[in-house]
């Protein structure tokens, strides 16, 4: 690959969760918690140098358990929520970041504002509403979705509605339709469920998504009903829900399982994929997305898997769990591997000439 | 002189008497001869100022001229008088002659006045006695007018009485056209008073009449009878105003159905009796048999329908020339149908023929419908020998290999003999198919010359169709395996299994290795030419772009193929890792089931791929020395740059430390493998393929749980009994023992407190397991 490389920071432990702080909009921060069975795992809330490629530690604070998803509040950058496990016990939680104190760098334990309490299994992640203020937010365990009404200043959180996918089920994660606040869609097994959060029933359903497991999903920030998804069996699919037999397109995706699937916030064409083949993989996807709903022509792809794979960063060398484009500006994204390595890339220029001189 | 005054004497004298005469001469109103001179010439002129004139000759002229003027004056006035006198005698004279010639006319004119009131008189008598006698005669020419209508009345109505006995007499004489003028001249007035005065008479004639009809009806039918006389039959009929459509449809219905009749039969026939209609079937018995004698006696039959339809066709047009569109379409339906059921062998015959019936049909132009015929009936050939071909390919692609007989030497290896088989139909079905068709080009030069190179255009087109059909069909077939219920189209193809995916990359790389290039070979030797739409349209049959579509075909078939394997292995492991509570594990006993199932799918994964690819090289994955690797020496940088700023923090214990950093160092000076690599068409690279995808998802399965103790040693003692057989199956340690590590390294690293079992207690325990795996087997065999 030509031209500069990210940059590079190293966490102590293995890690696997990273969130862009969206709710800062001065700084180009993201929040990564590491993952460590038998250590006290940490936070740390990096930055990205304005006019270097330097990556800072703003914040260094302790989690006692070990941090298995990570999402940052998007209306107070003081908050955000981890889902944890330590052995047998599971749960997650809201935490406020502590004022900085006096001793500069110093580790500080995070503040617990409060625990959501309830779940049977092993919790997947927790979804904050979507954009703005507000007082909800969604859990995600195997077998079932929580949605919770939230006061951070009472410290207080209530079981608002409860649905269940149903036993043996295996719930990968979840996505808020930014484009409808009543839907959630999560990836269950191999079929992606759509919850319909006012009902809390299950409202669309994409039967058979991936052959395997589906990991990871996101809704299109511009285009409602248009989703993409990622499995295990490596493909990386975009979906319309009013269609939800055929995919509308199907990326190449990884060698192996396809793990984290992103739209950029600002750029619906830019999709940045990671996968436990160490690589993260920037894609172009065409614009034309319903209408010619024919799904791909036995020679549709006489070129290649390059056709729209824009760039495979391949910096990463364990399988890369955590992928967040940087809320402030839309050429940037942080990856972080299981070796807890975070990297963060910027979309090459070219890409963004073309991108934005197409606007 | 003399003669010029004479002149000048004659012309004044003129001018005199005109001035007398009429108003006045011509030249006096010209005010030049006035103006001109003042001389003597204007003196006759009215406005003629005597005293200027004096005056200027009294002024103007010198006394001697003046003199000599005085003399020519007077000889002039002297002149004047002597003319004057002569006219006036003249004159006279004429007065007097005039004069005698009225009284002379005065004497004869008395008596005249008389004479004519005599001629009146007569003339008036005469008229008057002609009046008379007109009078007289016109009483007595009425009467003889009146008397002739009566005769000529008479005359008609014994006509129409006797019209009965005439028309039997002509009917007896056999003369119909006399009868017919009878009639046609007696129509009017049975018309007009057949239904009262003459009722019983035109009862009567119209008896005569209907019998009549029937009699030339019969004529008309009566193929014994000459043809001239019943052709003149015909056209009494059309006197008659009988209407001579039943007549024609008549015809029509008995002639013309018989012919299609026999047309029909003799189509229908063919397959039973003669082997060349069936060339589309057994193409080389086919052809050959065009020369045998069943052949000829074909084409005799034939030549004796083509002369049936010729005579009757004669025959229609002598007796109804008026239905000539009739005929046409007749001809044109007959034509067409029969043709339908004609096969093209004997088209050529046919030609020949056509012309024939063309003279007598020529505005049914059968040339043109022949040759069409002909060339659709060729491209139909064409097509149905490329769809047969086509069908026999896919066929062979999904039968069942015991329903195969012959197919039994060699039951162990049912996906070769598949393979074999699929190879054999594709290579020896086309190259039977060109045979033939090429046959057929040589054959028929005659009339295929015309359209030679649009022929190998169809006959390479034909291929081209046919390969790329294939490769719709092979993703078709696979994309349904692949996409299951997502898949949108209804058809009900045969589920693939992944074998079928398997035969199906393979055989892709037959056709683009083999069978093309032999096709095009024999394509270019037989079929030259072609190219009729022009050089810079495509041409109909692109072997490179053939051979493309199956290359990538191949490899995304291979791909599938190797994605459904390690799919399937992966569901089993994900499931063995997923379904144990590993916090409350037990200490291990023995080796899980899981592993057991794990080999036996690897084998027979190895049992199908050893059937159809080349072993491969041993070493088909590459190993890089980390050392070289620029992103390794990288991250050993960055890592170390993490560590540095983070140092200060204490609260790490030693032990993680410790374990981290060996792991970072053991990684730096281990070999690293390249997991992910080029798949291959050898059984090295898809089994190994599958191995390690399989032994990744395992590692990643394993990094989502968390372990106790006993449960890492568990996945520590399953790692270990795999080893070996793994190690035998794939003739390549270096990348097992990696992924199986990394498995263990995963365990160990989601263990809450990982002490591994020692080797000696991991060798005891797989021994058993190995044991008891062969009693069992023992005891199963027997």
């Amino acid at each position: 690959m030509q031209g500069s490389h990210g940059s590079a920071y190293g966490l102590k432990y293995q890690a696997r969760s990273i969130a862009a702080q969206v709710a800062d909009t001065e700084n180009t921060r993201w929040l990564v918690g590491t993952l460590s069975l038998r250590e006290d795992n940490e936070v740390h809330l990096i930055q990205l140098a304005d006019n270097s490629a330097d990556i800072l530690c703003e914040g260094l604070y302790t989690h006692q358990n070990e941090i298995w998803d990570l999402a940052a509040c998007p209306f107070d950058s003081q908050f955000f929520s981890t889902v944890y496990a330590s052995g047998g016990d599971f749960g997650a939680a809201i935490w406020r970041i502590p004022e900085r104190g006096q001793g500069g760098n110093r580790v500080i334990p995070l503040q617990n504002v409060v625990n959501l309490q309830g779940h049977t299994h092993k919790i997947k992640c927790t979804l904050w509403w979507p954009s703005g203020k507000h007082n909800q937010l969604v859990s995600i365990d195997a077998e079932n979705l929580y949605l919770w009404d939230i006061e951070t200043s009472l410290k207080t959180a209530q079981v608002h509605g409860f649905a269940s996918a149903g036993e043996l089920s295996h719930m990968a994660s979840g996505c808020w339709d930014p484009h409808d606040v009543n839907h959630v869609a999560t990836a269950t097994d191999v079929s992606v469920q759509c919850w319909d959060l006012r009902s809390m029933n299950q409202t669309n359903k994409i039967e058979q998504a991936h052959m395997l497991q589906v990991r990871h999903l996101d809704f299109n920030p511009k285009k409602q009903h248009i989703m993409i998804t990622a499995g295990d069996d490596s493909r990386i699919r975009i979906w319309d829900l009013k269609m939800p037999n055929i995919p509308l397109q199907e990326l190449p995706g990884h060698q192996h399982w396809a793990y984290r699937v992103q739209y950029n916030p600002k750029y619906e064409e830019l999709v940045l994929s990671s996968g436990t083949d160490s690589r993260v993989n920037l894609w172009h996807v065409a614009l034309a997305l319903s209408g010619d709903a024919k799904p791909r022509s036995p020679f549709g792809s006489p070129k290649g898997p390059s056709d729209s794979l824009l760039r495979a960063y391949t910096e990463q060398e364990d399988s890369v769990y955590g992928l967040a484009w940087s809320t402030r500006d839309p050429w940037v994204f942080a990856s972080v591997s299981y070796d807890g390595r975070v990297m963060v890339d910027s979309v090459p220029q070219s890409v963004r000439k073309q991108l934005t001189s197409r606007r | 002189m003399a003669m010029g005054q004479q002149d000048e004497k004659t012309k004044r004298m003129r001018e005199l008497l005109s001035s007398f005469y009429g108003t006045g001469s011509p030249e006096s109103d010209t005010p030049t001869g006035y103006g001109r001179r003042d001389t003597l010439q204007g003196i006759n002129l009215p406005n003629f100022d005597v005293d200027h004139y004096m005056e200027s000759l009294l002024h103007n002229t010198p006394l001697d001229r003046l003199l000599q003027r005085h003399v020519e004056v007077a000889a002039e006035i002297k002149n004047l008088d002597s003319d004057m006198q002569m006219l006036v005698y003249e004159n006279y004279n004429k007065f007097i002659s005039a004069t005698d010639t009225i009284r002379r006319m005065k004497e004869n004119v008395a008596g005249m006045e008389s004479n004519m009131e005599h001629l009146l008189d007569t003339v008036t008598m005469v008229r008057a006695k002609s009046d008379g006698i007109n009078a007289s005669l016109c009483e007595r020419r009425e009467r003889i007018e009146q008397l002739n209508g009566t005769r000529s009345l008479l005359r008609k109505i014994q006509f129409i009485f006797d019209l009965p006995q005439r028309l039997r007499k002509c009917m007896n004489a056999e003369d119909y056209s006399t009868a017919v003028k009878y009639y046609k001249g007696a129509l009017p007035i049975l018309q007009a008073y057949g239904q009262s005065s003459f009722r019983s008479c035109k009862e009567e004639v119209d008896e005569l009449i209907s019998t009549l009809t029937d009699k030339l009806q019969a004529q008309v039918m009566d193929q014994a009878v000459q043809l001239s006389s019943r052709a003149q039959a015909v056209t009494l009929l059309q006197q008659l105003n009988h209407s001579v459509d039943s007549m024609v449809e008549r015809f029509m219905t008995e002639h013309w159905d018989y012919l299609l009749g026999n047309f029909v039969a003799f189509g229908a026939g063919k397959p039973e009796t003669n082997e060349p209609l069936t060339v589309g079937f057994y193409p080389q018995q086919g052809l050959k048999a065009l020369d045998t004698t069943s052949d000829v006696q074909k084409r005799l039959v034939e030549k004796d329908l083509i002369q049936d339809f010729i005579e009757t066709a004669g025959t229609f047009r002598t007796l109804f020339p008026s239905y000539e569109m009739r005929l046409i379409g007749a001809a044109t339906k007959l034509f067409d149908e029969s043709f339908y059921l004609k096969h093209f062998v004997g088209a050529g015959v046919l030609i020949s023929d056509i012309t024939q019936m063309d003279k007598l049909v020529p505005e049914a132009s059968l040339p043109e419908r022949a040759s069409k015929a002909l060339e659709d009936a060729v491209r139909q050939h064409v097509a149905t020998k490329f769809s047969h071909l086509s069908d026999q390919i896919k066929a062979a692609i999904v039968e069942e290999p015991s329903s195969i007989p012959g197919a039994t030497a060699d039951v162990s290896r049912p996906l070769k003999a598949s393979l074999d088989r699929a190879q054999a139909t594709i290579i020896q079905g086309s190259l039977d198919v060109l045979q033939d068709l090429k046959l057929l080009l040589d054959n028929s030069k005659e009339y295929l010359l015309r359209w030679r190179d649009e022929y190998i255009d169809l006959v390479q087109g034909g291929f081209q169709d046919l390969f790329t059909n294939l490769v719709d069909h092979f993703l078709s077939l696979c994309l349904k395996s692949g996409f299951n219920s997502a898949s949108a189209s209804p058809d009900k193809l045969p589920e693939a299994t992944p074998s079928l995916v398997l035969l199906l990359a393979l055989l892709s790389v037959y056709i683009y290795q083999t069978a093309v290039p032999q096709i095009t070979e024999v394509v270019g030797t037989c079929f030259v030419g072609g190219g009729v739409m022009g050089y810079e349209a495509r041409p109909a049959f692109v072997p490179s772009e053939i051979c493309r579509f199956f290359h990538s075909t191949a490899e995304r078939l291979l791909q599938q193929y190797v994605d459904v394997q390690a799919q399937k292995l992966s569901v089993l492991v994900r499931k063995s890792v997923e379904t144990p509570n590993w916090l409350k594990y037990k200490e291990p006993r023995d080796v899980r089931m899981f592993a057991d199932l794990l080999l036996q799918e690897v084998e027979i994964l190895e049992g199908e791929v050893q059937q159809l690819l080349d072993p491969g090289s041993t070493r088909t994955h590459r190993h890089t020395d980390s050392s070289g690797s620029i992103g390794s020496s990288r991250s050993a940088s960055t890592r170390e740059d993490g560590y540095s700023g983070t140092s200060h923090r204490s609260n790490m214990s030693h032990r993680a430390r410790n374990q981290l950093l060996e792991r970072d160092v053991a990684k730096l000076f281990t070999e690293r493998v390249e997991i992910f690599t080029k798949l291959e068409f050898n059984q090295a690279s898809v089994v190994s393929t599958v191995v390690k995808m399989t032994l990744k998802s395992f590692q990643e399965c394993v990094r989502l749980q968390t372990f106790n103790r006993s449960g890492y040693q568990q996945i520590q003692l399953d790692m270990h009994y795999l080893r070996d057989p793994l190690h035998n199956l794939l003739d390549n340690e270096t990348v097992v023992d990696f992924l199986l590590d990394e498995v263990c390294l995963a365990a160990a690293e989601r263990c809450l407190d990982a002490v591994p079992l020692e080797m000696a207690i991991l060798d005891k325990l797989v021994q058993a397991k190995l044991a008891k795996k062969e009693s069992s087997k023992s005891t199963s065999h027997k």
